[in-house]
């Protein structure tokens, strides 16, 4: 599939440039001075990231069937061009890219909103049509600049949704937004004007989730939520792809993509760049190890350079930094025969391999 | 097709605007009429004949409006007013269909729900002819209590009639609006450039088409050729015709809208 060869071009592109880097020094490697020493330091990481050891911040979701396909969508005036892009049932997918890249065309295009001039989008399984509504029955969707019906109160705006989505019997979504309300603990009996920012989006994220939809498409819902409606949010999330519910969102927040998504991928210029599986990411990952000495080191210790799964050896003074992916047990063993005064071992953050998506 | 609820909401949404409409009309008309000033046919005919000509082929028959309560309603509301007022009233509530939705970005929440985007235009539509016609009603009770008080004979029929013929002029600005705003997705836009459409086209009928002789072949092409309340009020004729033209158009331009509305783009 087109889709994979894409994901696997671009990877092999990356690290054939994250090599590159580990021989460079430190300074050599951040490559942008307008960011700055931590941003160099985020792109070592990035750079040790390819080792094997497996990592996984949490279980992963059983993946199944073709569910949402939108190839070869081509829209020149918004620059949206040979998008491929396959989203699994009961995966979340994130949607990554620089201010202006696509992302909330395209999520546009697949609800219909605006039209491909080439290409077609199925979802769920049937092919997106502006003038079927049928299909959007069963997807929830948040735009990323939320405007609501100001003169309404929350309440009397959700109950429009609700009977707009539902004819007939609407107890169980009535009791579902009900859940959710005392969920995000929203005053919805207050006029939607007087709501801050981040209480609209919170009508936002309820009227979306509201239908427990097969699918949900939501541009950067956490924008404008407090840390704590944020883990809300998250964990309404993490529940709906437990129910076997297909989430697709763009974001601008890398930590939020590698916490939550099962796969990202990224959009540049319009067109997609690559696709990372976040598990492989940080199953590839490693270790970031840093270890002091009682004395300067002159050139890296043969115990530490000739051992299997050390990548990256950094030496100053007595300070000596790699990544590892090998057995924790083999290395303490080298480690014991040097008189080693500190030791840190740490995992790598896994967004910072995707920064390099969003420079030039 | 037919969803209560979209109805529902919006006339709720337009409910404080239809009272005051509707209030308003109903006081203005009231005090109106009970200025009619009930003159004789001889002094009417001396007001007759100050008028300039080019002032009455434009309003009409001073003479009338003086001696005839109906004439005087037709003057003071039905000739410039009510269109003038109504159609604008309509036209903003028209803006309110699609266009002030996609302003304020609430559209994209709409339209990600299961329902066709030509529903939502004709529910929207239905609910704002029923604005329409609540405001008309307390100006057509405001008008006839205004006759009553004044001694005079209540002719409800044509009074209804006339209503009605001025409901369906407003409902085609609001249809000549709601087209505008699928082209052109702006509100204030829209809603001028129909204010100068139908400007145009009641110069056009009234005024030009007598200044110059040719364009009489022509006046067909104005709906206010269509739209003659003064031969329902005063002379107590009406045409089924008119009406049944000004129905058509209106749901022509409806349907033309729907049909552009469904494939149109929704832009950020």
């Amino acid at each position: 599939m087109s889709s994979i060869d894409i994901q696997t071009s671009e990877l092999t592109k990356y690290y054939g440039s994250a090599r590159q880097l580990v021989s460079e020094p430190l300074s050599a490697a951040t490559g942008c001075k307008a960011r700055g020493s931590a941003f160099s330091v985020k792109r070592v990481l990035n750079v040790l990231q390819h080792a094997s050891e497996p990592f996984l911040p949490r279980a992963l979701t059983t993946r199944f069937s073709l569910d949402l396909t939108a190839k070869q969508v081509l829209k020149p005036v918004v620059g949206i061009a040979n998008l491929n892009m396959t989203v699994h049932r009961g995966e979340i997918f994130g949607f990554c890219g620089p201010n202006g890249s696509g992302k909330t065309t395209t999520l546009r295009l697949l609800l219909g909103l605006i039209k491909p001039s080439k290409g077609d989008i199925t979802l769920l399984g049937q092919k997106q049509d502006m003038r079927s509504r049928d299909i959007l029955s069963d997807i929830g969707y948040l735009p990323g600049d939320i405007g609501l019906y100001k003169d309404l109160t929350g309440i009397q705006y959700l109950t429009y949704l609700m009977k707009l989505r539902q004819r007939g019997n609407c107890d169980r979504i009535r009791q579902r937004m009900g859940s959710l309300i005392d969920r995000f603990g929203i005053d919805v009996h207050r006029v939607i004007e007087s709501y801050s920012k981040g209480m609209k989006q919170i009508i936002g994220i309820i009227q979306a989730f509201m239908h427990e939809p097969q699918l949900l498409i939501l541009d950067e819902p956490s924008a404008g939520l407090d840390p704590i409606m944020q883990e809300r949010l998250y964990e309404v999330l993490w529940e709906m792809r437990e129910m076997g519910k297909t989430v697709l969102f763009s974001s601008h927040v890398l930590t939020e993509v590698a916490r939550m998504c099962d796969r990202v991928g990224f959009v540049k210029q319009g067109e997609l760049i690559g696709i990372k599986d976040v598990g492989q990411v940080a199953k590839t990952a490693g270790r970031n190890i840093t270890v002091r000495l009682s004395t300067p080191l002159q050139r890296i210790p043969d115990e530490i350079g000739l051992l299997d799964g050390v990548r990256g050896t950094l030496v100053q003074e007595d300070v000596l930094t790699f990544n590892y992916t090998g057995e924790i047990k083999r290395l303490l063993e080298c480690l014991a025969g040097m008189a080693v005064e500190d030791m840190v071992c740490e995992k790598p953050d896994i967004e910072g391999s995707f920064y390099s998506y969003y420079e030039d | 097709m037919f969803r209560p609820d979209i109805i529902r909401m919006f006339c709720w949404r337009h409910l404080t605007v239809c009272s005051v409409m509707g209030g308003g009309s109903f006081v203005v008309s009231l005090a109106l009429v009970a200025l009619f000033p009930d003159q004789s046919a001889d002094k009417a005919e001396q007001l007759t004949d100050l008028y300039p000509k080019l002032l009455v082929d434009l309003i009409g028959d001073p003479m009338e409006f003086f001696s005839n309560i109906y004439g005087w309603v037709y003057a003071q509301f039905f000739h410039i007013t009510f269109w003038v007022v109504y159609g604008l009233y309509a036209g903003d509530l028209a803006t309110d269909i699609i266009a002030r939705d996609i302003e304020d970005k609430s559209i994209d929440i709409v339209l990600s729900y299961p329902v066709a985007r030509s529903e939502i235009m004709v529910n929207r539509l239905i609910g704002l002819a029923i604005l329409l016609l609540c405001s008309t009603l307390a100006f057509v009770l405001g008008c006839s209590l205004g006759i009553v008080c004044k001694g005079q004979d209540l002719n409800m029929l044509s009074l209804a009639l006339a209503t009605l013929m001025s409901v369906l002029i407003s409902l085609n600005f609001a249809a000549v609006t709601l087209l505008l705003t699928v082209i052109v997705q702006r509100s204030m836009l829209s809603l001028g450039l129909t204010f100068c459409i139908f400007g145009f086209m009641f110069l056009y009928e009234g005024l030009l088409t007598k200044l110059i002789p040719v364009l009489d072949r022509l006046s067909f092409m104005s709906l206010f050729h269509f739209y003659q309340p003064a031969d329902i009020l005063i002379r107590q004729t009406h045409s089924m015709g008119d009406a049944l033209v000004l129905c058509m158009t209106f749901l022509i331009l409806v349907c033309i809208g729907i049909s552009l509305f469904r494939r149109r783009d929704i832009q950020l």
